[in-house]
């Protein structure tokens, strides 16, 4: 018998091989989380405004420099640590979360919020308690709140049609995400027009989609785990069916789960591991109280997206839900 | 022969068991044989002879601790140990006397289990383990499930010595009377589970002993996850966890502690165990205990070259030997002669939980690490460290490479420590309550304003304790 087949005795590592799909570092995770976000990241340029893209590029290579900064001011490897690809994630991630034609100076210091102010005041990957990209987004809202809400209206004939006004006289409005253009509408509408809006736009539809069949190939990559998502879905829906039930003014379901950042958030945000619950039914309750908190902000708040503040606050709720959850043991 | 499910939890590792086919080898007996003086969990133990004298085998050395061959004891000194931490021990240093034992009268061998020490993982005196459950057996459950890759001398066992396997089962089933008898391996096993049904038709114990063929999961043989699936299938409740699987009349052996049995039956004591032994060639033997490692491989030409060093048990639960003169005793079942591989660097945890559903324990690996590392005592006992059984699957699991394993070993024996002092703490202060009661109490009886009894006082008394006598008398 070979040295190599004596190994098979003694490595870990080829054990850690051996358990297949299963297994992979860290670093490979993120990497797959941004493979996830590609086909989405295309649609949107494509379909939305292109200048995604230059806002992706600018959003990672800052974040990349902060890391390497504080890689260095702290005295750690520098390289080791780009590698492990979470900065290069945060980036992608803020990227996405805000409009995409906030100015780059706003980008940038929403990257600097978010690798400086939310991981490595906490000591890095791995410790820090809130979500990088939501903070930054959260930062970002409350300083430049005009340029945060400055969407683009694009050529959606659908939506407008949906939206009873095939004058386009929305373009005067400026923010425009679908629950944007949606609360917007229902400010100005009176009560006795009925409001006819089932869709939140298709373009808007189609990314949604994208990113939902992206987070179910991390799901079938086994890189995230259902809990958190599905909590996430179903009490937002459920929240959202009961206020239809109760007032016919409020956001239909359809809107609230394929508008806005519901989707993206359910698999991208609220699955974040490090910021979330670490145990299944941690991570149920996290999802659900991410849900729950959204409809509240986005019902009774003044914020037109109540997402990243429920983040933050069931971040800062992750360690009760740590000390709560007892293990079965078996 | 019956198939349990699946455990839950665990990890379906590579099956690597090598050396099975061919009959295990006799190693010749050494010059020397060494007995550290150490029991279960690294208690001290106390030797019972003396430098210059001659034992025989199978003779107590210590409690807990026979030895395996004829010999004089030529001293008790510090030696080298088959231990994690490479640490030295107080050990009997016994030079064999190579010359024909004297035939022990098998006939009166009674079965004296005092020097048998379980050849599981534990390493628990079996006598112990016997007591607790004696008189009220339910159930004995033999275990020749080996989970672990690169370990495969069980199964060599029952391949190649299914018989006195079974001579043993029979001599532990009259000791305990138990009301069931299964012996448990995984399913895969088929050339081990033949050659026991064959013994068994032999023996004509075929409905006194029942097979049950795990899935072959890693750590599905570990103790209480055994206990829980065998009483799983009997449709009972599983085990609580503050109970131990004696409180409900359970006792799980060891396969090759039941072959020990079978060894003392035969000749009055139980000398040898089966290593396999991973070299350039893999194969079981048949090793006496005591001997050093150093002479196992030089018989089998596997003496480690350049960079290679040995490793005690499998890849999971092993750990690298540091000196080789470290004696093979009844928990080494595994010698593994390879290139270490470098461990690669460990990043921080990122709280993926893919150490949560591997855990066969349903503990939260990632949990006890960030409690073990703010040293949360009161925190780790809340989440169960004590129910870890370190088998090493969140380390697989874990992307990070964080040692999450090595982490818990070590608060789990600092908790153990922590008890004892706290222990003997209480103890102590209960003695000392004690005493200043008693300190109290005289001072009470005392009339105040009297010193200390003055000579006159203690006549006094004298007198009159005489008069009293002789006024009863
Ligand atoms: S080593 Fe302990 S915590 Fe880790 S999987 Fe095994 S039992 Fe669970
Ligand atoms: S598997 Fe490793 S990185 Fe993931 S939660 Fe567990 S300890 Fe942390």
């Amino acid at each position: 018998m070979s040295e190599q087949h004596t190994r098979r005795a003694v490595d870990i590592g080829l054990l850690r091989q051996s358990t297949g799909a299963t297994w992979r570092a860290t670093p490979v995770i993120m990497r797959q989380v941004i493979l996830a976000l590609l086909p989405g990241i295309v649609l949107y340029a494509y379909l939305i405004d292109a200048r995604v893209l230059l806002g992706l590029t600018i959003a990672v290579i800052a974040a990349l420099l902060f890391e390497a900064m504080v890689m260095w001011l702290r005295k750690r490897p520098v390289t080791s640590r780009l590698g492990d690809g979470s900065a290069a994630v945060t980036g992608v991630l803020l990227a996405l979360s805000v409009p995409p034609g906030l100015p780059a100076w706003q980008l940038i210091i929403g990257c600097g919020v978010a690798i400086l102010l939310a991981k490595h005041v906490f000591g890095g990957l791995g410790h820090n308690p809130f979500n990088p990209a939501m903070v930054a987004f959260a930062v970002l809202i409350v300083s430049f709140p005009v340029t945060m809400t400055d969407w683009p209206m694009t050529a959606d004939p659908v939506a407008r049609v949906a939206l009873g006004d095939p004058a386009g006289t929305w373009d005067a409005m400026t923010s425009q995400t679908p629950l944007d253009r949606y609360r917007a509408h229902a400010r100005i509408t009176t009560g006795d027009t009925v409001f006819t809006l089932s869709s939140p736009g298709t373009a808007w539809v189609v990314i949604a989609l994208a990113w939902l069949g992206g987070g179910l190939w991390l799901l079938w990559m086994r890189v995230i785990t259902w809990h958190a998502p599905v909590a996430l879905l179903v009490s937002l829906g459920t929240c959202h069916g009961l206020a239809t039930l109760i007032s016919p003014t409020a956001m239909p379901i359809g809107i609230a789960l394929l508008g806005g950042a519901t989707l993206f958030g359910a698999f991208f945000i609220v699955t974040d591991p490090v910021s979330g619950a670490a145990t299944p039914r941690g991570r149920l309750l996290f999802g659900a109280g991410v849900g729950v908190l959204t409809f509240l902000i986005r019902q009774f708040g003044s914020w037109p997206e109540g997402f990243a503040f429920a983040v933050l606050i069931m971040n800062a709720a992750v360690p009760l839900i740590d000390r709560l959850d007892r293990p079965r043991v078996r | 022969m019956e198939t349990l499910p699946r455990i839950s939890g665990g990890m379906d590792l590579p099956r690597f068991k090598p050396g099975v086919q061919h009959p295990p080898v006799t190693i010749a007996l050494p010059a020397t044989l060494v007995f550290p003086l150490i029991g279960h969990q690294g208690r001290a133990l106390q030797a019972c002879v003396v430098a210059g004298e001659h034992v025989h085998a199978g003779q107590l050395l210590a409690p807990g601790m026979a030895a395996s061959a004829k010999g004089v004891v030529r001293a008790i000194e510090d030696h080298a140990t088959a231990h994690p931490s490479g640490m030295t021990a107080p050990s009997v240093i016994l030079d064999v006397d190579h010359t024909r034992e004297s035939a022990v009268d098998a006939s009166s061998a009674t079965l004296d289990l005092a020097g048998i020490v379980g050849h599981g993982g534990a390493g628990f005196s079996l006598s112990r383990k016997l007591s607790t459950v004696a008189d009220r057996c339910r159930c004995l459950i033999i275990n020749a499930a080996e989970c672990e890759p690169g370990i495969a001398c069980d199964e060599s066992l029952l391949c190649h010595d299914a018989g006195a396997v079974l001579e043993g089962i029979k001599a532990l089933i009259t000791y305990l009377q138990p009301e069931q008898c299964v012996l448990a391996i995984e399913s895969d096993k088929t050339h081990a589970i033949t050659s026991f049904e064959d013994a068994l038709k032999e023996g004509k114990a075929t409905g006194e002993i029942r097979v049950l063929a795990l899935h072959p999961t890693y750590p599905s043989g570990a103790e209480r996850l055994l206990v829980n699936q065998v009483l799983k299938w009997q449709g009972l409740e599983r085990l609580p966890s503050h109970q131990r699987p004696g409180d409900r009349g359970i006792a799980c052996i060891n396969v090759a502690t039941a072959h020990a049995v079978a060894q003392i039956l035969n000749t009055g004591a139980a000398t040898q165990r089966l290593v396999t032994v991973n070299a350039h060639e893999a194969c079981t033997a048949r090793v006496t205990l005591g001997t050093p490692v150093q002479h196992v491989l030089d018989v089998l030409g596997a003496l480690p070259v350049g960079a290679q060093r040995v490793r005690v048990g499998g890849p999971l639960s092993g750990f690298e030997l540091a000196d080789l003169a470290a004696p093979v005793l009844t928990t080494c079942n595994a010698l593994t002669v390879a290139t270490p591989v470098p461990e690669e660097p460990v990043l921080p945890c990122i709280r993926c939980g893919d150490c949560v559903p591997v855990c066969p324990m349903g503990l939260y690996p990632q949990q006890l690490f960030a409690l073990a590392q703010a040293q949360d005592s009161k925190g780790l006992q809340r989440k169960g460290i004590d129910r870890c059984i370190t088998c090493g699957c969140c380390d697989i699991a874990c992307p990070s490479f964080i040692n999450l394993t090595t982490h818990f070993r070590s608060a789990q024996s600092r908790l153990r420590e922590h008890a004892e002092t706290e222990r003997a703490a209480t103890h102590a202060e209960a003695l000392h309550e004690r005493h200043r009661e008693r300190v109290a109490r005289d001072e009470q009886r005392t009339i105040p304003g009297t010193e200390a009894p003055t000579r006159t006082a203690v006549s006094s008394a004298l007198s009159r304790a005489r008069a009293r006598r002789k006024r009863s008398g």
